[in-house]
């Protein structure tokens, strides 16, 4: 779905480095596909290869798409800043009111409700004590 | 219609300042109770985590309905020419997002498990179990583990992997505790504790007590299932065992739920293996449990049936929202 899409862009841009998230913010604000080149002129002092490298992450991170020109590739964001305030805005609304995966978990009774904490050490364990459990209670006749 | 309004908004602000005020006495509550609870019985701390989650939300609902709502009738003129104020204003939106919280989650919730059954039962075959009283589904696919669904018409949900992992004493051992959890109408408990309004809900406090809840509900079933019978905790500690090596990896959101106190599977097999399960707290504890979940309440009754502190309260009230 394009809004779950654009949900896993937003937190992706949360974790984003001081770097990627100047980066991100500069293409938004030139609201046109950017170069290496251009970017580095914005971003003085940085080597080619940084921005080249940085813009690469992001690309991968899905934060940005690109397109080949010539010889060199034009970037632009995948998620525009209207998009970013609606998913906020979205989110926020969505935590308000309780929408989130968190109170969508389901009402059911499991047998074992807590997963995850059972290592298979712990578990090997259990198993030992109830063997010995068990035996105890033959003995014993019971 | 102001005149409506700006007691509507009095009333708001009551339950906010209420709810806020009950979640930090919880918080002071729990501090005192401490530990000991988890030496409780499993019966006894279902009952009081339950009243401490329910606490606030009713403290505040109490407060506006028999303090702030009559206050204002009583004393606010007809014809008084207030208004209602941005931070009246922004407090009574506050307490409509609280208000309105509980129920969405609660149906948020009620979603997700239906879409989850539904697509369990289209992968699903009847099996017939008629010592357990209600449907029994086998999901012959995905790993849906041993899952008791539905309200108030229990159905239970396992998964073909964990009904063959298990010998038929621990099958029958395990359909013990899901009964146990129908008959307690644990999911619809779940359901009622989700739907409670208040600030509580948005706190990591209010987490714990629904964590604890939890674990108090999944030892009390063990409790129940096993009867006192030590050959039956053992088939059930093994059973939980095995159905715990088949569990998948727990989705990420599920993470906070894995450090349950007594919901943990270690926790629940010791107690089982050691046959501690019917314990009872000693009388002054829970005597001092409870006068704490009492004490707001009463606090509340007592104020409702005093005019003169009606009275001072509504000033006061009115005296914030000129400030403000």
């Amino acid at each position: 779905m394009p809004g779950d899409r654009c949900g896993e862009r937003l937190s992706t841009l949360a974790r984003l480095g001081p770097l990627e998230s100047r980066v991100v913010e500069i293409v938004w604000r030139r609201r046109a596909p950017v170069s290496v080149r251009d970017l580095q002129r914005d971003l003085s002092g940085l080597a080619y290869t940084t921005v080249m490298t940085t813009l690469d992450r992001l690309y991968k991170k899905g934060l940005l798409r690109r397109h080949k020109e010539g010889r060199a590739f034009l970037y632009s964001t995948r998620i525009t800043p209207h998009e970013l305030q609606q998913t906020l805005a979205q989110r926020l609304a969505g935590w308000l009111l309780g929408a989130t995966r968190e109170s969508a978990r389901p009402l059911l009774s499991g047998l074992v409700d807590t997963l995850g904490e059972a290592d298979g050490a712990l578990l090997e364990e259990l198993e030992r004590m109830i063997r010995q459990r068990r035996e105890q209670l033959r003995r014993e006749g019971r | 219609m102001t005149y409506l309004l700006v007691g509507a908004c009095f009333c708001l602000a009551g339950f906010v300042a209420m709810d806020l005020a009950a979640t930090g006495w919880i918080a002071v509550l729990l501090r005192l109770v401490g530990d000991g609870a988890r030496r409780w019985s499993p019966i006894q701390r279902r009952r009081f985590f339950a009243a401490v989650r329910v606490l606030p939300c009713a403290a505040g609902l109490l407060f506006a309905a028999l303090v702030v709502g009559p206050g204002y009738a009583w004393l606010e003129p007809r014809g008084a020419r207030e208004s209602v104020g941005p931070m009246l204003a922004l407090v009574a939106l506050g307490a409509i997002v609280l208000l309105a919280r509980g129920p969405l989650s609660a149906l948020s919730a009620w979603r997700a498990t239906r879409r989850l059954e539904i697509t369990w039962l289209r992968v699903s075959d009847r099996l017939e179990a008629p010592e357990v009283g209600f449907p029994v589904w086998r999901v012959r696919e995905g790993s849906a583990g041993f899952w008791l669904s539905g309200l108030l018409r229990p159905r239970l949900i396992v998964s073909a992997e964990a009904l063959d992992a298990l010998t038929p004493v621990e099958r029958a051992a395990a359909f013990g505790h899901e009964r146990a959890h129908a008959a307690s109408r644990d999911n619809l408990v779940r359901l009622g504790l989700a739907a409670c309004p208040g600030a509580l809900s948005l706190t990591s406090l209010g987490r714990r007590v629904e964590r604890e809840w939890v674990g108090a509900a999944e030892a009390d079933a063990d409790r129940r299932a096993v009867g006192g019978s030590p050959a039956a905790a053992v088939e059930l500690a093994s059973a939980l065992v095995k159905v715990a090596r088949l569990a998948p990896p727990p989705p990420a959101h599920a993470v906070a739920a894995s450090a349950l106190g007594d919901g943990d599977i270690n926790t629940r097999v010791r107690s089982l293996l050691a046959g501690d399960l019917s314990r009872r707290a000693p009388l002054r504890a829970q005597a001092v449990a409870w006068a704490g979940i009492l004490v707001p309440l009463v606090a509340v009754a007592a104020l409702s049936l005093d005019h003169t502190v009606v009275g001072m309260l509504h000033d006061l009230a009115e005296h914030l929202v000129r400030r403000f």
